[in-house]
């Protein structure tokens, strides 16, 4: 194949590279890979097992140096693994979110055991991902010493959808559920355009903000970095959205302990691990009622529940973990001797 | 002149950010309305019938052309993933099987075996019986494709006990 030559374009506006802390892939499923992360100085044997979202790219994780939370756990001590779910095609139509959590997160929980050859192992959900993890923590037989989740979206009964759609969603009124099956996998597009309509139909106010500090060059890279993953989103498995749809945000199966995955009913009660929730002060996209209610749910003992001031992705961008989370987890994980 | 300027640029920012929120509230309260939800209904069933359409056409046309439509191609790659899925489950079981230490063990039993000078064929016999009974227990839990680890990791320890 012949060599495209660099032209005057890519020099004005080079590839941004990301996702640059090493890394080796130590387990492939179908397009899904389990990435491990060493320690830059080993302190804890605990190590830290990140589940991502599915509608957008795990890599904002890992965004660039300086800006990425991965990095801030390596170089605080812990071994970390990441699963990335990576972009479904049209095959992978019929996945479903018992596959997601039985086939992709279980076994990569184990992998992760067998490879770090710990004892327990930290499970941290970002979001959806936050959801699959409750979800796998309450069903969960490995060992598991803490949980935590940001931002995660549970409490379906404080919904942020129009009151109308959703009785219309309630009602069965509306075709979605054919032309997801028809499509069998949901273009990223329109997961934009849902999310999006959802939330802030109309959003110009970041290029406000990026007109204001344009004369900082750190600023505006790093406002690219942000702006390209946000439009970065994946293609979303027919079967899984239609089980969201349904089973979580119409009856809300999940926080009323109905929820059945390959005939397991998900009880939050057998959620006995240490916990922390996280949410933020301006997240417009999983509000804190969304949040909070499973605080009252989980029999963990030791649980946490904290609201920090920042966006949905905030915390993620950050290249510190903030001192709270940074204790936390230090007072929770097993240190070398 | 910079202080006036910066001033300007936040007093912008303000305001843009105060009418974005404006037109948000807006869109929002418009959209929620049941006539809207009618028309949007409608809408998709008119383009589900129009992908429905597309795709019995496409399949026509790769009926006459002899090709494989998206479906079949779809097949082809879940039956790879079907057989990842399978070797994935063999390669856990035999990580469970090094981890649990038991093919070293087998390893150790027989080197301590050999280090005896005169074995006793009794304890030799019992160990050759327990290794044939695991051996027919995983052929027989994998040819009936019910190789449980749960069971598989009790039965294993059961059979290290008995050696013992």
């Amino acid at each position: 194949m012949r060599k495209r030559k660099a032209g005057k374009l890519d020099k004005l506006f080079p590839q941004k590279k990301v996702g640059l802390t090493p890394k080796t892939a130590i387990w492939k499923k179908n397009k899904a890979t389990l990435w491990y992360y060493p320690a830059k100085k080993k302190k804890y044997k605990t190590p830290l097992f990140l589940i991502y979202s599915l509608i957008n790219q795990s890599y904002i994780l890992d965004l660039s140096p300086g800006m990425s939370m991965i990095e801030a756990f390596v170089k605080e001590g812990y071994d970390v693994y990441l699963l990335d779910f990576g972009v479904p095609g049209y095959e992978d139509k019929d996945l479903t979110l018992d596959d997601y959590i039985i086939k992709y997160i279980q076994k990569g929980v184990r992998r992760s055991l067998y490879h770090s050859e710990a004892g327990e192992i930290t499970i941290i959900g970002y979001c959806l991902g936050g959801t699959l993890a409750t979800i796998y923590g309450a069903l969960a037989k490995e060992p598991i010493r803490n949980i935590i989740l940001f931002a995660p979206p549970l409490d379906f009964g404080q919904s942020p959808i129009p009151e109308e759609w959703e009785v219309a969603l309630r009602g069965g009124e509306l075709a979605l559920e054919q032309v997801i099956e028809e499509y069998g996998i949901v273009p990223a597009e329109y997961i934009e355009f849902i999310l999006r309509m959802s939330v802030s139909p109309v959003n110009y106010s970041k290029y406000l903000t990026l007109l204001q500090r344009a004369d900082d060059k750190e600023f505006v890279r790093k406002w690219e970095l942000v702006n390209d993953w946000l439009k970065d989103h994946i293609p979303f498995a027919g079967a899984t959205l239609k089980q969201l749809i349904n089973e979580l945000a119409i009856k809300n199966k999940l926080i009323k302990n109905k929820l059945q995955i390959q005939g397991n009913r998900i009880n939050l009660r057998n959620i006995k691990a240490n916990l922390l929730v996280i949410s933020t002060s301006e997240d417009e996209i999983v509000p804190e009622q969304q949040i909070k209610a499973i605080m009252s749910l989980v029999s963990s003992k030791d649980k946490t529940y904290k609201r920090v001031k920042g966006g949905h992705v905030s915390l993620a961008l950050k290249g510190d973990l903030p001192e709270f989370l940074q204790s936390w987890l230090r007072d929770r994980s097993n240190p070398i001797n | 002149m910079q202080k006036g300027k910066q001033e300007l640029s936040e007093l912008i920012t303000l305001l843009g950010m105060k009418a974005e929120d404006h037109f948000n509230t807006k869109i929002k309260k418009q959209w929620n309305d049941s006539n809207v939800v009618k028309i949007s209904d409608l809408a998709l069933k008119r383009h589900l019938q129009l992908l429905k359409n597309l795709r019995k056409y496409s399949d026509v046309i790769a009926l006459q052309l002899n090709l494989p439509t998206k479906q079949e191609v779809a097949n082809i790659a879940k039956l790879a993933v079907q057989i990842e899925e399978k070797l994935d489950d063999l390669e856990e079981k035999l990580l469970l099987l090094t981890k649990d230490g038991v093919l070293e063990n087998t390893e150790i039993t027989q080197e301590k075996g050999k280090s005896i000078i005169e074995p006793i064929e009794e304890k030799q016999d019992n160990r050759q019986h327990a290794k044939e009974a695991l051996r027919n227990l995983i052929r027989e839990n994998l040819l009936n494709n019910s190789l449980n680890t749960n069971s598989l990791q009790e039965t294993l320890e059961k059979m290290i006990h008995r050696r013992g």
